[in-house]
């Protein structure tokens, strides 16, 4: 990330260690059902859970 | 002077009615997940996060009236802070995408060797998407990414790890993969007048690939469609960064203040 913080920054130790304990894995994540649009055609989920790809 | 909550778009509609120039902190997505809060009286409006004003306060009507604080953390690019002690925030990048299709000339030389060595070390079989296989592979990519921070300190982590962790509407992402492995993710939101490049995470083993990956993100259609310019952050006080992002021709290299009257 490309800005600054407005309080002392995260150490990255300690991030690691919260990772690793699975503190972001709580948060809603990418389902892993592979999606059919209405042409039938499947889209594999996003690894973000949240397809929002408008196509180029 | 009474004030009362108000809703971020509220500020965010006044920027663009303005013409105001935003930074890189403002969009909706960001103020959101940093969990600032919009405020307004009669004449004002602005952005404070724990009783910190961030931005330039907006004035509503020509009343005429005094700015109402002593201190902000970070103007914009047409809109500065009254008179006061001016201090260096950062600097911000601003990008034109369209720049990095041909990267002719003698200025571009570094960055276009640079950013080719990746691709063609793995054969150019690669994958550039929006979707890809799972989060243990996230969650090791970023692993892999924080032990090699050299300074050990990672700015606006807790928001950070919102944008790379957490769904939001008006946040995109593409990631990259090769051989079936994640090598690196790209993330980004807007404004109404910029993208602002929020995130670029990859391997920190594979030499190059921070160049490729930033190739990738400018010459991708959706980037290049929307027709705006991009705002890359800054270089959180970082001499590698600085000269990093000089190399990649900026638009705009501007210089972020904070202000402070008391």
């Amino acid at each position: 990330m490309g800005g600054k913080s407005r309080k002392s920054g995260g150490v990255s130790k300690k991030l690691i260690d919260r990772i690793k304990t699975g503190a972001y894995s709580t948060k809603e994540k990418g389902t892993t059902e592979i999606k059919t649009n209405e042409k039938k055609k499947k889209r594999h989920p996003s690894l973000f859970g949240l397809i929002t790809e408008k196509g180029n | 002077m009474k004030k009362r909550k108000s809703d971020i778009l509220h500020y965010l509609d006044l920027l663009q009615k303005k013409e105001i120039d935003p930074n890189f902190w403002v969009s909706y997505p960001y103020l959101n997940l940093a969990g600032v809060e919009c405020f307004t009286t009669d004449n004002w409006t602005w952005i404070e996060e724990n009783g910190t004003v961030l931005f330039p306060a907006i004035e509503l009507n020509q009343s005429q009236k005094s700015y109402p604080f002593k201190s902000g953390w970070a103007d914009f690019g047409n809109l500065k802070f009254p008179e006061g002690e001016l201090t260096f925030l950062d600097y911000e990048y601003l990008y034109m995408p369209s720049n990095f299709l041909n990267m002719k000339g003698k200025r571009w030389t570094t960055f276009r060797k640079n950013s080719r060595k990746w691709p063609k070390r793995i054969g150019g079989k690669y994958c550039y998407e929006s979707t890809s296989s799972n989060n243990n592979e996230l969650e090791s990519l970023l692993i892999s990414w924080l032990e090699n921070e050299k300074t050990g300190v990672i700015h606006d982590d807790e928001v950070l790890m919102k944008f790379i962790f957490e769904s939001l509407p008006g946040v995109r992402r593409k990631s990259l993969t090769a051989d079936g492995k994640l090598f690196g993710i790209n993330i980004w939101d807007e404004n109404y007048k910029y993208l602002n490049y929020r995130v670029c995470i990859c391997d920190p083993n594979e030499p190059f690939l921070n160049e490729f990956c930033r190739l990738l993100f400018y010459t991708d259609p959706i980037i290049l469609n929307s027709k705006k310019v991009v705002n890359d952050g800054g270089v959180l006080d970082r001499t590698g960064l600085e000269k990093f992002k000089d190399k990649l021709n900026p638009l705009r290299k501007r210089t972020v203040l904070s202000w402070s009257q008391e």
